[in-house]
């Protein structure tokens, strides 16, 4: 499974299944919570239990957990799976295949408390990043509005501006 | 050790069907579990697309 | 919602997905672009009426109908698989159909959305080509260089294309 692994990248890609959905602040607050915590769950579960498993079959176990979830989402609350898309792009899925150095980490190993706390971080700065563009969308949309905002057109914009600041951070030292 | 081996691989896919198995239960209790939460209205007001 | 579908899987197709094309070889890359799109029209239609299909057998109906998710998704894996299609565009066809499938009126009209949504993301994705490849023989400055001159390549794509879709239908 190919994905990169650049933050920014995966954010991003994380991201543009929502331009589907026609949210509201709200809606975009409870699509980005589902997304968040079927991630952390991920990320947690395979973690201790990738062995378990036969090596073969590790990336079809997790896309049938990813689908499973995506199900029993869509019976709660009739929301369209394209957030599965999401999740998709947010898991490093390096631990699953076998030729990759995350997956010869020792369950129980030293650094598993900061991976797991990098993964954390990763989903509560995606929250972040969902709740500020659905913010600045439903001013610019609705307040002022201009309606390419609430389109993909105006949505891709400001990913770009997103992007553009990301990519040129003050120099830290 | 090859036996050793095939063992584990065995208990590998034991585990794989049961897991299947597990997340197919646990999914008709899920259905059966929305159906009871969907009757409620202020419930149905919040996921109102 | 057709639009923003053909825009979210175009840049998403465009960039990930498929079998990375050289953007130095636009003659060579231009039709396995459109192929890729026949692919997935055949695909996406295939598992859309293998679904449908599947729902009229009498005994399996009730658990196809309430594991619908899962049916497609195994639909869809056996056909990347047996195309050697990377897992994005699995799980693509997996969230497309079920969408096309929850959305549609009948067969017929969820056949004429795969159609619709398959071209709509050759086009977008043809245009994106066109527009990453004259950058080539750009200076783009530093800072834009990467996501941001993308996403901004898109929004105007997609903007251009919203314009032309309001003028035809």
């Amino acid at each position: 499974m190919k994905i990169p692994d650049s933050l920014l990248s995966r954010i991003i890609f994380a991201y543009l299944p929502f331009m589907v959905y026609a949210f509201d602040l709200e809606k975009a607050w409870i699509a980005v919570l589902c997304v968040v915590a079927v991630f952390w769950l991920t990320v947690f579960f395979f973690w201790f239990t990738r062995n378990l498993f036969p090596e073969k079959l590790r990336s079809e176990v997790f896309f049938f957990w990813l689908l499973a979830w995506a199900q029993a989402v869509w019976y709660f609350t009739k929301l369209q799976p394209l957030w599965a898309l999401s999740v998709f792009f947010l898991i490093p899925t390096s631990f699953l295949e076998p030729s990759q150095k995350a997956s010869r980490v020792r369950v129980f190993s030293r650094v598993v408390p900061r991976y797991f706390w990098e993964r954390f971080l990763a989903g509560f700065g995606f929250i972040g990043f969902v709740i500020v563009m659905a913010l600045v969308q439903e001013v610019l949309g609705r307040q002022f509005g201009m309606m390419s905002f609430q389109r993909p057109a105006g949505i891709l914009l400001l990913l770009s501006l997103a992007a553009f600041l990301w990519k040129n951070q003050p120099y830290q030292r | 050790m090859n036996i050793k081996k095939t063992v584990l691989t065995m208990l590998q896919y034991l585990f794989f069907v049961l897991f299947v198995a597990v997340l197919l239960i646990t999914l008709s209790g899920a259905k059966m579990l929305s159906q009871e939460v969907l009757k409620n209205e202020w419930y149905r007001e919040l996921i109102r697309p | 919602m057709v639009y923003s579908l053909i825009i979210t899987f175009g840049l998403l197709f465009a960039i990930r997905g498929v079998k990375s094309l050289t953007l130095q070889n636009p003659e060579k890359t231009l039709p396995e672009v459109w192929r890729q799109a026949v692919d997935f029209c055949l695909t996406l239609a295939f598992t859309l009426l293998y679904f449908e299909a599947s729902l009229c057998i009498v005994g399996i109906q009730s658990f196809v109908q309430d594991h619908a998710l899962l049916v497609i998704g195994f639909l869809a894996y056996v056909f990347s698989k047996y195309q050697k299609k990377t897992d994005i565009f699995f799980l693509s066809m997996t969230v497309l159909t079920f969408l096309i499938y929850s959305e549609q009126k009948n067969l017929l009209h969820g056949l004429f959305w795969v159609g619709a949504v398959s071209i709509g993301i050759a086009l977008f994705r043809t245009c994106f080509l066109g527009l990453r490849y004259k950058l080539l023989f750009s200076r783009v400055p530093k800072m834009m260089q990467g996501w941001p001159i993308l996403c901004l390549l898109a929004s105007l794509l997609s903007l251009a294309l919203w314009g032309i879709g309001r003028l035809i239908f």
